[in-house]
């Protein structure tokens, strides 16, 4: 055994980390060797001093978290001006205070027709949710899970005696983007992260339309109305999404007098929703990046 | 409460659960950088600097470590780049303080546990073997804890610190501690 050997054996004797036959071959070392024998003496007394010495750290002071709360309560209040979500939520206000300016100059539109483009959507499962007359006349179809990106062409509704209203298609509607509302997202008792965007599709200004030319429809997992207007026109619609098999709570689609297929286009190219999307399981960093994996094209991400 | 449900409500938007991982681990955090800069207001200011970036970084933190494990990370990180900023200025200055200026508390507290060659003489070694010392001594982990704190294997953190053992002996040695001891 080398005295660079009987060192590292010496160290790891004071970690109670040599073996019966390890323990040996240094007990002969040290027989022989006066000045390891000497440095073994040294290290086994100042390791008591250097434990003492390692272990001496004065008390911290007393109001030490009460400091670092309110650190990070102004280091988020710094941050919270400049971010981008306030930056995303002062354009909302905007936008929904022009339309509000802007709509009494709109003309009158007629009670929303029989024909229902959220019947698109109601390929999927519904909940079950009180409708308005408007609505029942188009009454929903079989419940039968199927994605709208399925089908070739739009399909109309089966009809309760109504004449089958023609469903428009994005490519003939030259109508005016709807303002823009953000819908009160249902409480939830937890989520886990939050992600809020501003999301635009040129085209295609009808809720509905929105959903199926936004977001991949293999995701919805049941829609739910929570704001239907007096005139029947659909505001808002609870989406249960999932996204890569984990359940997001809802997904809060709102738009403020949808085109429903005819009439006046407000604004045809700023038309758009926001999207806010909750999750009990991701948080709100890892929700956008699989967000905007799924989302589609025609889109404009603000 | 678990440390996991607590930063997964801090996660969710409830800032003030953070003060219980703060009240947990501020001591050790604290004596981690108390014992690497040398002094208690840096100590201090370092330790509260340690937790900021803890809470901002929360997101990133994976729920297969342990928490004291990734912290203790960023306590080292935070050390070591204080440290290569104002090591230079903290040896000319702190002996001579130490030396001549009325003793403080912190001082008393040192002398009266007579070790004041040993702070010496640790404060000798390299950064990254004072933060390996003090890990292992002051912050008790083992190799296998030290490893994943530094991103080494557990042999590379063992040798490290054997290493930086074996220097500080000569380091106390040297200095002739042991002369009328």
């Amino acid at each position: 055994m080398t005295c660079e050997q009987a060192l590292e054996y010496l160290m790891r004797k004071m970690e109670n980390d040599l073996n019966h036959l390890e323990e040996n071959i240094l007990t002969q070392h040290l027989a022989g060797c006066t000045h390891c024998a000497a440095l073994a003496q040294e290290l086994e007394e100042d390791q008591g001093e250097l434990e003492k010495y390692f272990q001496a750290v004065p008390p911290i002071r007393a109001d030490f978290t009460e400091r670092v709360m309110a650190q990070i309560k102004k280091e988020e209040k710094r941050s919270f001006w400049g971010s981008p979500w306030l930056k995303a939520a002062g354009f909302l206000v905007t936008l929904g205070l022009i339309t509000a300016l802007a709509l009494p100059m709109l003309p009158n539109k007629e009670p929303a027709s029989p024909k229902n483009p959220i019947s698109q959507i109601a390929k999927l499962e519904v909940a079950e949710q009180p409708v308005t007359p408007s609505e029942q006349s188009a009454s929903q179809p079989e419940v039968v899970p199927k994605t709208v990106a399925q089908e070739k062409e739009p399909v109309s509704p089966p009809a309760i005696g109504q004449e089958q209203p023609e469903v428009p298609t994005v490519e003939k509607e030259e109508q005016a983007a709807q303002p823009i509302q953000i819908a009160q997202a249902p409480e939830v008792n937890s989520n886990r992260g939050m992600m809020m965007r501003t999301l635009v599709a040129k085209n295609v200004p009808t809720l509905a339309q929105q959903i199926t030319a936004l977001l991949p429809t293999d995701y919805v997992l049941a829609e739910e109305r929570v704001d239907t207007g007096e005139d029947g026109q659909t505001k808002a619609i609870n989406l249960a999404y999932t996204l890569e098999g984990e359940n997001c709570l809802a997904i809060s689609l709102a738009q403020e007098n949808p085109e429903v297929g005819t009439g006046a286009i407000v604004q045809q190219l700023d038309n758009g929703l926001t999207l806010m999307v909750r999750s009990e399981k991701l948080s709100g960093e890892e929700l956008e990046k699989i967000v905007d994996s799924l989302l589609t094209l025609p889109l404009t991400l603000r | 409460m678990t440390e996991e449900e607590i930063i997964r409500l801090v996660l969710q938007g409830k800032q003030e659960k953070f003060s219980l991982l703060v009240e947990r681990y501020q001591q050790k955090i604290f004596g981690l950088c108390y014992k690497i800069l040398g002094n208690k207001q840096d100590g201090e200011d370092a330790a509260q600097e340690v937790f900021l970036k803890a809470y901002q970084k929360l997101a990133s933190f994976n729920f297969n470590a342990k928490f004291s494990t990734w912290l203790y990370r960023v306590g080292v990180n935070t050390c070591y780049d204080l440290l290569r900023k104002g090591k230079d200025k903290a040896q000319e200055v702190e002996w001579d303080k130490l030396e001549v200026k009325e003793e403080g508390p912190e001082e008393t507290f040192q002398r009266q546990e007579g070790l004041q060659e040993i702070e010496k003489a640790v404060r000798k070694l390299t950064p990254e073997q004072q933060i390996i010392v003090t890990l292992h001594l002051f912050n008790e982990l083992t190799y296998e804890e030290i490893a994943k704190v530094l991103n080494i294997t557990p042999e590379a953190a063992k040798m490290r610190y054997y290493r930086a053992r074996i220097s500080l002996q000569k380091e106390l040695m040297t200095k002739g501690r042991k002369e009328g001891a």
